[in-house]
């Protein structure tokens, strides 16, 4: 009788067995595979956007329900359906508009798209993750794909350092966590987050030993998520990887990590909630001071979109610091409105070349508004909303982070926040005051394919009508979020 | 007179060589293998730590857990290699302060 209910639980991770049996196909084919390289690339980027959609499909056909399986190494319910679908639309759009610039950067191996499937297999089993066994092999899975994404552009030394950067430190991360782990092990005799979280509270284990293991789990996955002050690899990461890569670090495997944390900040973690919420409280302030004073400086474009994920993760911080229902549903708000604005700036620098070379400096982008109008609005309207300014989304989701902040009685919290964002503003204005008041040296029009004009125009679209589907939109995303109770 | 090696002995070599791992990636400013020996040592004090647990608690989960991570660390070593390889190709050198083509 147990066996059999565990044969049907392969319901849960249907999903993750096609995608890996899809690799399987994937990966003999693009050794054997022969003719004309450019020709390739793009048959093997269709190839894998439809093995992502397929996946896609199969979650949502799946069940909704609530339900775990596997001995409760595996979860499911609304929450991870909605997580996981956003990752595999975010990895298909990275896909889509990282194909000129592959195709200008000569980045032709197909180990690229394999290599990005394997980092979303990884996310998802960390989404589906109710055990720290799961996780960590999810976790592992998605890691190990991104050091070798990031160290992809062989001939390049500022790519292979990037690689080598992001290595160290992730290691070094797995580390802690690991033995976070061990001592949450030591403490309570099991690694599940269900148990964990009615085990927790008994007076013997509020030891310092269960502190300190928290931490070290904590601040690990605070890794994965660039927080400050475990920031130091992100800037020159986001630099050195090749762009297309840069723009898949900066949006998929934050939504991955954003959900482990809710489900084991929530799950796991919620009946010692405040041995966890001041940590979490100063990493996201200290996060969004650090973002919006790195980027004050920057020239380079990447290293900017780098600080400017980090004050975004920070603000989320914030909200989840809070242990609410309310913090959890601002949370899934800001994270998808950071995941559509993310992808539209991206859309934007990976579209911006002139003969060939990359435009990555801010200051080459100034007369754009003369020369190319189009990339030049939508990009202003992105940048506006990542400033906060009012009608747009940036400015609601920021609104719910506050609102959570204010109900939950941090009044000043808040107001530091509000303080980061609007130096936060200045950098972002900054682009804008480029694009439009400064003169070009010499106009030039860019070109770029259909696809990617068109989802920087449905990002900008989707940021600047925002106020007419914000009700349905938040209203959706509060059920989604009420998958978790408190 | 000899004392038993408890549950106490076995953790507190685990954080020895938990903390020898960290600071042998942070203090080493010569060679690049020293960083990954390092990591491999960090993850070995940790399966030390998982597997004391596991027997004195009484609970198989934590060798199982110790197996995993073997596993992943022999991953994780060869893509660390791998990375180390190709950034040996292109700078020439495996020394930590060579590592520093941006800044900021």
């Amino acid at each position: 009788m147990n066996l059999l209910s565990n044969i049907l639980d392969i319901n849960l991770v249907f999903p993750e067995i096609f995608l890996s049996l899809w690799l399987l196909v994937f990966i003999p084919l693009g050794v054997y595979s022969g003719g004309d390289k450019e020709t390739r690339q793009s048959y093997f980027t269709i190839f894998s956007i439809i093995g992502l959609l397929g996946t896609l499909l199969i979650i949502l056909m799946g069940d909704y329900k609530a339900a775990r399986g596997f001995y409760d190494l595996i979860v499911n319910d609304r929450l991870v359906v909605f997580l996981k679908s956003l990752v595999i639309l975010a990895g298909v759009i990275v896909l889509i508009i990282s194909e000129k610039y592959r195709t200008l950067k000569k980045l032709y191996l197909f180990e690229y798209p394999v290599l990005i499937l394997f980092s979303i297999l990884g996310m998802l089993v960390m989404l589906s993750s109710n055990d720290f066994i799961t996780l960590y092999l999810g976790l592992e899975l998605q890691s190990l794909s991104l050091y070798v994404l990031a160290a992809i552009k062989k001939d390049s030394l500022k790519s292979s350092e990037a690689g080598l950067k992001y290595f160290i430190l992730g290691a070094l991360a797995s580390g802690f966590f690991l033995f976070g782990v061990s001592l949450l092990f030591g403490i309570t005799g099991t690694t599940s987050f269900t148990i964990l979280s009615s085990n927790l509270l008994s007076p013997e284990n509020n030891s310092l030993l269960l502190i300190l293991s928290i931490v070290l789990i904590l601040s690990s996955i605070a890794f994965k998520l660039s927080i400050a002050p475990f920031h130091m690899w992100t800037p020159d990461v986001y630099e050195g990887a090749p762009t297309s890569v840069t723009a898949f670090f900066a949006v998929v495997p934050k939504i991955a990590a954003i959900g482990v944390l809710m489900r084991i900040l929530y799950i796991a973690l919620i009946d010692i909630h405040d041995v966890w919420n001041q940590l979490i409280l100063i990493l996201g302030i200290l996060s969004i001071f650090v973002g919006a004073f790195g980027a004050l400086l920057q020239i380079n474009i990447k290293r900017l979109m780098a600080y400017s994920a980090i004050s975004n993760i920070g603000y989320i911080f914030l909200a989840l610091s809070l242990g609410s229902q309310l913090g959890l549903e601002a949370s899934l708000i800001y994270i998808t409105v950071y995941t559509v604005s993310a992808l539209g700036s991206f859309a934007f620098i990976l579209s911006m070349e002139k003969d060939n070379i990359m435009l990555n400096n801010i200051s080459s982008f100034a007369g754009l508004s003369k020369s190319n109008p189009f990339y030049a609005i939508c990009f202003s309207i992105i940048l506006l909303s990542l400033a906060g300014l009012p009608p747009l989304a940036g400015f609601i989701a920021k609104f719910y982070i506050f609102k959570a902040v204010i109900m939950a009685d941090f009044l000043w919290i808040a107001v530091i926040g509000i303080m980061g964002s609007v130096i936060s503003a200045y950098y972002y204005l900054n682009i804008v005051k480029v694009m439009y008041l400064d003169e070009a040296e010499e106009l030039f029009t860019i070109e770029s394919k259909k696809s990617v004009k068109f989802i920087l125009f449905i990002s900008a679209v989707l940021i600047f009508t925002f106020l007419i589907y914000a009700d349905s939109l938040i209203n959706f995303l509060s059920y989604i979020s009420k998958a978790i109770i408190l | 007179m000899i004392y038993p090696i408890s549950l106490t002995h076995y953790l507190i070599l685990a954080a020895i060589i938990f903390n020898i791992g960290i600071f042998g990636v942070f203090l080493n400013r010569k060679n690049l293998i020293i960083i990954l020996m390092s990591i491999e040592l960090m993850l070995l004090a940790v399966n030390i730590n998982f597997i004391a647990f596991s027997t004195h608690l009484n609970i198989i989960l934590g060798q199982v857990f110790a197996l995993f991570i073997l596993t992943v660390a022999a991953a994780e070593a060869s893509i660390g290699l791998a990375i180390l390889v190709v950034f040996f190709r292109s700078r020439g050198s495996i020394a930590v302060d060579d590592a520093n083509s941006m800044k900021g």
